[in-house]
């Protein structure tokens, strides 16, 4: 049984679909120490069950899929349920990972279980039912299987009464490689990125379904209830004014200088901007608001048409992912036509980002004459043209003529087009990318190093890019230079992204929402660094906090060492396709080395040895050793990076 | 005794503000977060922040036409001035 008991459940439910054997293991204090929770243990399990067979496929059954819920996650803590999902994956072929929250982290936590490892693969399509207090088991899902992601859960409650689950659609099924996850019923959440909906449909695993109840128990119930009723009014307060009226798409008037349209061929025009003005899209198409498990927020906009030709639809997830990736990238300037077809990519269950930079390069493929009728089916894929996308998720989603191609990662489709199509397919390690980061140096970076391939949330270095001198100040000492805060700089940008990848990963290792405590940071009302995350794990779970910064720097070397397992060295830390003639920010000359110096890795972009050992992974360098993969050049210390951080 | 010198011409430029979130009301009830003002010839974002009172602590983002610009940046007649509590996320 494990000691530590209180924020954690202290139970680890391993699954194995092949045999159908389904076993309960108490969650070893080596791990709530050695790597805290959720992301953090995601990844050392990840680690063990896949470092003797590192080559297995990610859509074979040996891939390991591994559901974890944040320590905080089902306490009464504001804005904390929070889950990471984590296995090989089939998009990149390295690391994968995707974070999500609303109701179903809680229950699945007040179910009873800190994290589900799931291996094997079912002999016909299944879910996997979690009662409290009753012994898991896999159930027949036939009557779920081609259901898009919001009927199966309408099926679920039908069938199994008030329940939250997590479940894939039609795509996952069809082993879209960028399928994703859903859960929620009154509030939708998607793990996006990686293609985690691809593994479970791999696995023939429709759905996870959880009933849970009762607040997680905590440690100290008094000083925890103290942080949670703070927290909980400053996170109701002014400091997320603006995401509770437009959601994420608040970030459309921000990111407006940098919004270039049709695979980014050129800049958009402040006509086509004001098809999207946040404050017109508010007044005409905000319906109502949902909100995560606890969370005063409610960040997430229902938005519905009342007019036109798409009268009457709606779309209950729609981010600025939605906007950014299938907006004005595929010629879309109406946001009727964006909540068309992102409802329906979200029924399918797609990835919004990958989906939406695969039919840019496609389309722009198709202008350029590198497509043709002939390689698409007689399908005209001209920007802007929702019929012909909406057509496009139907077949991708059923790997049906030019949609299988297209159903595949960048890379892979690439492969099959012509040669010169390779300058209009954007990606990092496979992975396509939210934010046109010309401007914003610091993403360009984060983006380019973050273990999941590009990526905007491994390591959001905010700090840097909107500038905020005394969270700077906190995080990485005093005197750091003035360009720091120059979002347009690349001087400092290294330190600033690895800082950022530890605070994320301890944010996601806890189950805290990344929205209220960035809009804290950013009004400094107060800063919630380590030392305010650590007051609130050390309330959960009645321990120390002082090791949380090295245990999200051990989780994130982690993470490196699987991915340099697989190869992954400097050449992969760069964004392919076309940079429309602008210089690509990574190329500023010292910035990657920064990064490289300050994550303890070698010039090559390797795990060394001398990290590795500072963080207490001499075993994993001695592996990397034996692939012949480990980093060699001495590195500072931790301690010498970053002032104490509690 | 010499006639009064001819007081400098100052050209006046008009520029449309616009308002977000909880900002909107340093434009006053009923502005919906949108106006347009006259300025001097010359002025900066700074100046145009002073003017509405918006204080110095408040977080904020300011856009010159969609572009990111800074305090001392010179707004000029016709443009569109956007502020907005900044946010990070996606």
């Amino acid at each position: 049984m494990t000691k530590n008991v209180y924020g954690w459940q202290g139970k680890i439910l391993r699954v194995n679909l092949t045999t159908k054997d389904i076993q309960e293991e108490p969650l070893s204090e080596e791990l709530q120490r050695g790597y805290i929770g959720g992301a953090g243990i995601n990844a050392r399990l990840l680690y063990e069950g896949l470092k003797d067979n590192i080559a297995a496929d990610a859509l074979s059954p040996e891939n390991v899929l591994i559901f974890g819920f944040g320590i905080l996650a089902g306490t009464t803590f504001p804005c904390c349920s929070r889950f990471t999902v984590t296995a090989k994956s089939p998009v990149t072929g390295i690391f994968g990972d995707s974070n999500a929250g609303g109701f179903f982290p809680a229950r699945a936590k007040q179910a009873g279980y800190d994290h589900i490892v799931i291996t094997g693969r079912a002999e016909k399509p299944s879910a996997l039912y979690i009662e409290k207090g009753k012994k898991p088991e896999i159930v027949d899902a036939a009557d779920l299987w081609g259901l898009d992601s919001y009927e199966t859960d309408t099926r679920i409650q039908g069938r199994f009464g008030k329940c939250e689950s997590a479940r894939i659609g039609p795509a996952g099924e069809n082993l879209v490689r960028y399928a994703n996850i859903y859960s929620g019923a009154s509030r939708i959440s998607c793990n996006g990125k990686t293609g985690m909906g691809c593994v479970m449909g791999s696995k023939n695993l429709k759905a996870i379904i959880v009933k849970g109840t009762g607040d997680v128990p905590v440690a100290d119930e008094k000083a925890f209830k103290e942080l949670a009723d703070k927290y909980l009014k400053l996170w109701a307060g002014h400091v997320t004014y603006s995401h509770k009226e437009y959601g994420s798409l608040m970030l459309i008037a921000q990111n407006s200088s940098q919004t270039r349209i049709k695979n980014q061929q050129v800049r958009i025009t402040p006509e086509q901007l004001e098809n999207y003005d946040i404050t017109m899209l508010v007044e005409k198409y905000k319906k109502g608001q949902s909100a995560c498990y606890r969370c005063p927020v409610a960040c997430t906009i229902k938005w519905g048409v009342d007019e036109g030709p798409f009268k009457g639809e709606k779309s209950d997830k729609l981010e600025f992912g939605h906007y950014t990736n299938m907006g004005p990238l595929l010629g879309i300037f109406d946001f009727p036509s964006l909540v068309h077809i992102s409802d329906k990519l979200n029924r399918l269950g797609m990835d919004c980002i990958t989906f939406g930079w695969i039919m840019a390069m496609a389309m722009e493929c198709w202008q350029r004459g590198i497509l043709t009728k002939e390689d698409t089916g007689g399908i005209e894929l001209n920007w802007g043209d929702v019929a012909v996308l909406s057509k496009m998720l139907d077949m991708i989603s059923r790997r049906e003529g030019f949609g299988n191609v297209l159903a595949d990662s960048m890379p892979m489709i690439l492969k099959k087009l012509k040669p010169e199509a390779a300058d209009y397919g954007f990606h990092t390690k496979g992975l396509s990318f939210t934010y046109n980061c010309t401007q914003a140096v610091a993403m360009s970076l984060a983006s380019s190093v973050a273990t999941r391939g590009a990526d905007h949330l491994k390591g959001h270095p905010f700090m840097a890019m909107l500038g905020i001198p005394d969270m700077i100040e906190r995080a990485l000492g005093k005197n750091q230079p003035e360009e720091m805060c120059d979002h347009a700089s690349p001087v400092a940008k290294g330190r600033a992204v690895w800082w950022s990848e530890d605070y994320k990963m301890l944010l996601d290792c806890l189950g805290v929402c990344f929205i209220p405590v960035v809009a804290c940071d950013v009004f400094g009302d107060p800063l919630v660094l380590f030392k305010e995350l650590g007051e609130m794990y050390q309330a959960a779970t009645g321990l120390d906090p002082s090791g949380l910064f090295e245990a999200a720097e051990r989780a994130y070397q982690l993470e490196k060492c699987f991915n340099a397992l697989l190869g992954i060295t400097r050449k992969d830390d760069y964004r392919s396709g076309t940079r429309r003639g602008e210089d690509d920010p990574i190329h500023h000359p010292g910035m990657l080395a920064e990064y490289y110096w300050y994550r303890g890795c070698s010039e090559d972009g390797l795990p060394t040895e001398k990290r590795l050992r500072e963080v207490g992974l001499a075993a994993e360098a001695g592996e990397l050793e034996q692939h012949g993969c480990l980093g060699r050049r001495d590195c500072p210390k931790i301690e010498e990076l970053a002032p104490p951080q509690f | 005794m010499p006639a009064p010198r001819a007081l400098k011409q100052v050209d006046i430029m008009r520029i449309t503000i616009k308002l977000y979130s909880m900002l909107r009301s340093y434009l006053g009830e009923g502005s919906k977060g949108v106006a347009v003002r006259e300025f001097p010839d010359g002025t900066t974002i700074a100046h145009v922040l002073t003017a509405l009172g918006i204080p110095e602590k408040i977080p904020r983002l300011t856009l010159i036409n969609g572009e990111q610009k800074e305090a001392g940046d010179r707004v000029s007649d016709g443009d569109v001035l956007s502020i907005f509590p900044p946010m990070a996320g996606g």
